[in-house]
């Protein structure tokens, strides 16, 4: 039998046909395009793989392929992934189209190769390599492959909720992971939460002339304190009240782990276009506020006569969009209750519709499945491996990690150029191998094998 | 007098046409639109009425002002002004007509600028014809002065007036408009307030970013709310320091009159189409404020993604318009120039102030006798009770003229209290559009005799 480093070099080519074959497939969630077509492809590619498969359908939602690989031993390692992807615009953006994957100076390029069908492609042919390599798997291996991750996996955590039985694992690798500007392989072991609101204000029956101001106040002031009134411009400390009172702080073992995450200052702050921090932190203090601090921020803002020239009205209405990034263990929900009681105390009458809410999730940096993917990933890919305790980004972890009480680590095939949701998405081809063996290592060393 | 109300009866198709006219060509000075194409109507509109001398004067990029002469057989001269231009209709589909034809319903002439201000201008013109057709002529000298920049406050106007200063010599003048309230009074105005109208943009990041970065970086989105938040606390003081340096209290008389005023909470509540005024605006101290303290009001505000759903951006650019509405002896470039400085202090440096547009208050004082003379013509030709406001809570470039005129300024004309100037669905109505004709006519031989 091939040792699994052959195994997994074997494995590159139909891995590569796989994943292109995917790419070719849109499934642009935000749309529909290809939607229910990708997930069908994908229900096919496991049963070709010797899955067994189930595809599940909520009404109005996009289907949910689970697949199920029988193995020795009572252990199951699950795989979260998704077939979704982000709409490919602006399109003449593109050296070449979006949907027709094409390999120019060893990367792969197309949408999804990088978020999140390559990391699919590099888990499945894993999972046949493994099995080549042993002739059989040495633990379960389930994929829960989801198709609305793009939009905020509206029914995603109700679906897992209902299927807790079949999904039920020791551990979860997330979707996704990348090697960062220094070449170091980042393993990612949480997430921030959300509470998205849409806000809307009506402060008369009709738009007047502003003559009126002397008298009445329009929606786009009302609207604007309202607004001020969340965050303190200084601090940045959000002035809900009982806002925090749920916040976990970050456990000794994460400020430490933190602490090693590389965190380049200056050049983030030249990307960004900005000379200082919130609260003006510097170092580790702003990573620590990026990471582990819940956040308010005005994604949108509108009132009244926004066109050329001067118009003298007071706007009836006025609309904001709000995000609140939150932390464990912050509820959306109640987020969305506190925002409300805040905004009637000061008197203003702001309608809340919470558009996407999710919970914040990080693994016990202490569980033993974290030194498993991390000793593993530093050991077959010769990398330095670098823990991020949290992301500043948002998923729904916390759907799969506290429904099923599993540890979950993400790790994967992309890198700092990936370019995922931009124009010109790509992975390098020796990243993609890199990752096949990464993961066959994984189902082994999770397996209890040397 | 019953021979001048049977002539204006019998030309009111005539006048409507006229008025349909106008309405058609969409002067939107916000959006440069149609300016020239009307002012050159209007201009044919006194050509063919009579006038012994129409000018169009042209300002380098400015609308055209449209200066006109009717002779009369008295030697006293009395001035109209005017405006063409309108507001945008915007927003197009909160309206049930469409804004730039005449529609005539219920009793009631909807579209774009019938109340202000291509109404008020028609039922001029509509007076002077009745004066010539029945009475042989005018029994003044009237002159009118147009202009195409009223709504986005008259930019080019006081120098407009500056240059034919010589030409508009006159003894008094009457302003754009005038409304009946909400119990059918006539209002006679004799003042406005000034407006410092003003355009904020800032970019905080040099591109969009992920909205994961606010715990970061504070984008633009965040710190306009908070820009205007700081301008003006609830009870309506404004924030700005030295804003209320200038302001000078308004005279006992112009108080008196104010107090007189059938004017109350509840009216302005009505007004304002809300159950609630802002904080300490009750009783007469609404009315007060109302008619003599500056404003601050934000009109419009844009920043990052407001279309369906949810896009977690970060915004890099923010942009908002301002309309600050001035009493005398407020400067409208003091007042931007206080704005500056109060920005650079609570640390919005990078926010740029663009000023749109800028006139000062004005305010005619009430013992002129003009004052008595244009009220009495009001109540005998409308027979309705007459208001007389001390000063508008609106604006209008009144200073522009007033100033260097020296002349009594009043102001009266078509509208009523529902007439939605600014908003969908404006109008006037029919009734009010003939009996402004008549007192128009009216006024003029009053002011003759």
């Amino acid at each position: 039998m091939p040792t699994l480093r052959d195994a997994a070099r074997e494995q590159m080519r139909p891995a590569l046909d796989l994943v292109q074959t995917l790419v070719r497939q849109p499934s642009v969630a935000a749309t529909g395009e290809g939607v229910a077509e990708c997930a069908a492809l994908v229900r096919k590619t496991f049963e070709q793989a010797g899955g067994r498969v189930a595809v599940h359908q909520q009404p109005g939602a996009a289907p949910v392929v689970i697949a199920e690989f029988a193995g020795d031993g009572d252990r199951t390692l699950l795989f979260y992934n998704h077939y979704d992807v982000q709409p490919p615009d602006p399109l003449h953006e593109w050296t070449s189209p979006p949907f027709e994957p094409v390999v120019r100076d060893g990367c792969l390029y197309g949408r999804g190769v990088t978020d999140n069908k390559g990391d699919l492609t590099t888990r499945i042919a894993a999972v046949r390599a493994v099995q080549q390599a042993h002739g059989r798997l040495p633990c379960h291996v389930k994929f829960l492959v989801e198709g609305e991750e793009e939009i905020g996996s509206v029914h995603f955590g109700r679906y897992v909720q209902q299927h807790r039985d079949a999904l039920r694992a020791d551990a979860c690798i997330w979707e996704f992971g990348a090697r960062d500007v220094k070449e170091r392989l980042v393993v990612t072991l949480g997430v921030k939460g959300i509470c998205y609101l849409d806000m809307e204000l009506e402060a008369t029956s009709r738009d007047l002339h502003s003559s009126l101001g002397a008298i009445v106040d329009g929606a786009a002031t009302k609207l604007a304190w309202a607004l001020a009134s969340l965050k303190d411009p200084r601090t940045g400390r959000v002035l809900v009240e009982g806002f925090y009172d749920r916040v976990r702080a970050p456990s000794p073992r994460e400020l430490e782990a933190t602490r090693l995450m590389p965190f380049d200052e200056a050049e983030l702050k030249q990307q960004m276009g900005v000379m200082t921090f919130i609260g003006g932190v510097t170092g580790f203090d702003a990573q620590l506020q990026l990471l582990y601090q819940p956040t308010c921020t005005v994604c949108g803002f509108e009132s009244g006569y926004t066109g050329p020239g001067s118009k003298t009205v007071l706007p009836r209405r006025a609309r904001a969009k709000v995000d609140f990034r939150l932390v464990p263990d912050q509820d959306p929900e109640e987020i969305t209750e506190l925002v409300r009681r805040h905004f009637e105390r000061q008197g203003l009458q702001v309608k809340l519709t919470l558009l996407g809410g999710e919970r914040a999730y990080r693994t016990n940096l202490d569980d033993p499945f974290v030194g498993v993917v991390v000793e593993t990933a530093r050991a077959a890919t010769g990398r330095v491996v670098t823990i991020h305790p949290t992301s500043a980004g948002t998923g729904p972890m916390y759907d799969v990690g506290h429904a099923l009480g599993v540890p979950i680590a993400g790790v994967g095939g992309g890198y700092w150029g990936g370019r995922a949701h931009a124009p010109d998405e790509n992975i390098r081809l020796s990243d993609f191998e890199e990752t096949i063996y990464l993961m066959g290592r994984i189902i082994e060393r999770f397996a209890g094998l040397p | 007098m019953e021979n001048l109300q049977a002539h204006i009866a019998a030309h009111l198709p005539e006048h409507l046409a006229s008025l349909d006219r106008l309405i058609r060509i969409p002067s939107v000075a916000a959006q440069g639109r149609g300016l020239g194409e009307t002012a050159d109507l209007v201009r044919e509109m006194f050509a063919s009425s009579g006038a012994s001398r129409v000018e169009m004067h042209r300002h380098a990029g400015a609308p055209p002002v449209v200066l006109a002469e009717f002779p009369g057989r008295s030697d006293r001269t009395l001035l109209f002004y005017n405006h063409y231009d309108v507001q945008p209709a915007e927003p197009l589909d909160e309206w049930t007509v469409p804004p730039f034809e005449l529609t005539r319903r219920d009793g009631r002439l909807y579209g774009r600028g019938t109340s202000d201000n291509k109404g008020d201008l028609v039922t001029r013109l509509a007076a002077l014809r009745a004066l010539r057709d029945v009475g042989g002529g005018l029994p003044c000298r009237v002159l009118f002065l147009v202009e195409g920049e009223e709504e986005i406050s008259s930019v080019h106007f006081g120098a407009y007036v500056r240059a034919l200063r010589g030409q508009l010599r006159c003894d008094a003048c009457i302003w754009e408009y005038g409304d009946r309230d909400t119990n059918e009074r006539l209002q006679v105005v004799a003042g406005v307030k000034g407006i410092c109208y003003v355009q904020l943009e800032m970019a905080s990041t040099a591109v969009d970013l992920h909205s994961m970065w606010g715990a970061l970086v504070n984008g633009s989105g965040s710190r306009m709310a908070w820009l205007l938040a700081g301008l003006r606390d609830r009870d309506g003081h404004i924030r700005v320091p030295g804003f209320y340096d200038a302001v000078r209290p308004p005279r006992e008389h112009a108080l008196a009159a104010a107090r007189a005023l059938p004017l109350d909470e509840a009216q302005l509540r009505t007004l304002a189409a809300t159950d609630r005024l802002m904080d300490g605006r009750t009783g007469a101290r609404a009315v007060e404020a109302y008619l003599f303290e500056p404003t601050c009001t934000v009109c419009g505000v844009q920043s990052g993604y407001t279309g369906g759903g949810m896009k977690t951006v970060l915004p890099r650019s923010a942009m908002a318009k301002i309309d600050f509405r001035l009493v005398p002896d407020q400067d409208p470039d003091e007042i931007v120039a206080h704005l500056r400085a109060h920005l650079d202090r609570e640390g919005f440096g990078d926010c740029t102030i663009t000023k749109l547009g800028g006139e000062r208050a004005f305010q005619t004082d009430l013992a002129d006798p003009f004052v008595p003379l244009v009220v009495g013509a009001a109540r005998e030709a409308t027979a309705r009770e007459v208001i007389l406001m001390p000063t508008s809570a609106g604006t209008g470039p009144m200073h522009d003229l007033g100033g260097p005129l020296g002349v009594p300024i009043l102001s009266i004309g078509a509208g009523y209290w529902g007439c939605n100037a600014h908003a969908p669905d404006e109008h006037i109505r029919l009734a009010d559009f003939e009996e402004t004709i008549f007192l128009i006519a009216r006024v003029l031989e009053r002011f003759a005799a």
